[in-house]
């Protein structure tokens, strides 16, 4: 994927605006005039890969007319490659199994997980869990994400995670780890800029100085999204513009690692898809400042 | 036990110790605390977070499989059953299409929904309808592949019908209520007279199929539940046809059976069709 490609995730409401034939050529004229009013459209979108995991029916046939329009990535919430028990591994060969078969018929540039576990002793909990950053998880997850990678036939990116507690064991940084991983599995990083500063107000450390710790050939992605502001801790629900504190963190990510593939994801509240292509654009905006200012 | 799956064990019992309750979880403080670089009373509010994100989760996907439960208890009651249905039968998958198959009969047993007795036979029912919107888009039947089966190879005729149909049978009206709720047309017609038309006493059989990307649900007559289970069942056509004479006699409805097959076709339910013996020469019509 260019690595100036600028997306959105792709979320119901949208589904008739993004992709609808009779909108087509109106959309493809927007694309084309310079002036126009209308914010261009991305150039790729991102969907979860669980919710196209069906044998077929009609979100198959929405994932086609996504397919044929932007650049696709899926990108998985339910892989749960920091499970440490061997039941979870039975479900995520199985699971494994479903997406190599969308991976094989879309052919999408990405294809992404989290740093996190989700399952354990058989319960799936459906959510993105921390794991403590230590040696024995390292190799753990380590050897995981090699055999996503060899059943895929395709390089991964591993994404940091929001969290609201952190573990006594962790011996290293997310993003240490994520560096670690990253070099024993050739998997590449999809750093997520909201989660990352969400962590850093959460637990106290410093986001920019985090960046230090990643190396730029390995991110393959970045994602942005709006967080909530409570009074026990920052949530990371999806559900705003992107933070004016979370900007300045993709300028600093910008200027360290140059353009990456940028995402805008919005799941909570999902508004006009107006809204969604104007943080797009603002993304775009961003990158181009950091960058040129930077050379 | 790893170091890690200890962690996540600890971590997963103090998700599931406040689910059923207010309770954060906080009698489990000590193992928490001894986890988490936060104190245990910031510890189990942190893991509260995670264990509505877990309930969220659960709830979007059951609201997404079960609309019309949903619009029969209302949207609050349908997240308390969500939440005591998360309690009761955990998600094993992290693929959420998965989760819910057993909610119907979590209904059945549930004491606060009793005076909905309807409501099991429904959510069963809107499981086969989820399964039939997910499932594998059906080849194309040539139906002139049929004309050409010989007179004497007729009654070792066996159809297949398109993935995921089903039949799902009530002494309820499952079938009508449904379609007041999610075909479009009921509903209006239901809106325009003001009330839901539903006679209570009525049980239906209700037949679960797919026409290209819809799922259509239509009440079945005695003779055609019948036929139609037989070959759901893979029994040939000939004893499916008679099973649903029988049927129809038995309840005193009419029951077409020399009209069946070729309804059937016209309605898109059947796949393809075999032999229930092996063909006398190489003549092969087999259709998955």
């Amino acid at each position: 994927m260019d690595t100036h490609a600028i997306g959105i995730g792709l979320r119901q409401p949208h589904y008739r605006a993004l992709l609808h034939q009779e909108r087509e050529a109106a959309f493809d004229d927007a694309r084309d005039e310079v002036h126009s009013d209308r914010q261009p459209l991305p150039d790729f979108v991102e969907v979860h890969s669980e919710n196209f995991f069906a044998d077929g029916g009609i979100a198959l046939q929405v994932l086609e007319r996504a397919r044929a329009r932007y650049g696709l990535s899926l990108h998985g919430v339910g892989l749960s490659i920091g499970s440490a028990d061997a039941d979870s591994d039975v479900a995520a060969d199985r699971h494994l199994t479903k997406l190599a078969r969308l991976v094989a018929r879309f052919e999408p540039e990405l294809v992404s997980e989290h740093l996190c576990w989700g399952a354990i002793a058989g319960t799936h909990f459906n959510d993105l869990l921390p794991v403590p950053y230590t040696s024995e998880a390292l190799t753990r997850i380590a050897s995981r994400v090699s055999r996503v990678q060899d059943l895929l036939k395709h390089r991964i990116l591993v994404e940091n995670v929001s969290a609201y507690v952190a573990f006594n064991d962790s011996a290293m940084s997310e993003t240490a780890f994520l560096a670690a991983l990253s070099e024993r599995t050739g998997c590449g990083i999809l750093l997520d800029i909201n989660n990352l500063y969400v962590n850093a107000i959460n637990f106290g450390f410093d986001a920019a100085a985090c960046l230090e710790q990643l190396p730029s050939d390995a991110i393959g992605e970045i994602h942005l999204a709006g967080h909530l502001v409570t009074d026990e801790c920052l949530i990371d629900d999806h559900g705003s513009r992107v933070a004016p504190a979370v900007w300045a963190l993709y300028r600093d990510a910008c200027r360290r690692f140059g353009a990456k593939p940028t995402l805008i994801e919005w799941d909570t509240d999902v508004p006009e898809l107006d809204v969604l292509l104007d943080e797009a654009a603002r993304a775009r905006k961003h990158r181009s400042e950091a960058i040129s200012a930077h050379v | 036990m790893s170091d890690l799956a200890a962690h996540q064990r600890a971590f997963a019992a103090a998700l599931r110790a406040g689910g059923s309750s207010a309770n954060d979880g906080g009698s489990r403080g000590d193992a928490i605390a001894r986890l988490f670089t936060t104190d245990a009373a910031t510890s189990a509010r942190r893991i509260a977070i995670y264990r509505g994100n877990s309930i969220a989760s659960a709830t979007k996907a059951l609201a997404g499989t079960y609309p019309v439960i949903r619009e029969v208890v209302g949207d609050e009651f349908f997240d308390e059953l969500a939440r005591a249905f998360w309690v009761s039968v955990p998600s094993q998958t992290g693929d959420l299409g998965e989760y819910g198959d057993a909610f119907g009969d979590f209904l059945a047993d549930f004491e606060h929904v009793r005076e909905l007795p309807y409501l099991a036979d429904l959510a069963r029912l809107e499981w086969a309808v989820h399964r039939a919107e997910c499932a594998a888009d059906a080849p194309l039947f040539d139906a002139s592949t049929l004309a050409e089966v010989p007179i004497d190879r007729q009654s070792s005729l066996i159809f297949t019908l398109i993935p995921e149909t089903a039949i799902v049978t009530s002494i309820y009206p499952i079938a009508r209520i449904w379609n007041l709720h999610r075909d479009p047309v009921s509903r209006a017609d239901a809106a325009e007279a003001k009330h839901f038309d539903i006679d209570w006493t009525v049980g239906e059989t209700a037949l679960v199929a797919r026409e290209e990307y819809a799922v259509r649900v239509v009440a079945l007559d005695a003779g055609s539940a019948a036929a139609l289970r037989a070959v759901h069942c893979g029994e040939t056509l000939v004893d499916a046809l008679a099973s649903g004479v029988v049927a129809a006699k038995l309840a005193d409805t009419p029951f077409d059976a020399a009209a069946a097959p070729a309804a059937w076709l016209s309605d898109g339910l059947l796949a393809g069709f075999r032999f229930a013996d092996p063909p006398m020469e190489n003549t092969d019509v087999d259709h998955p």
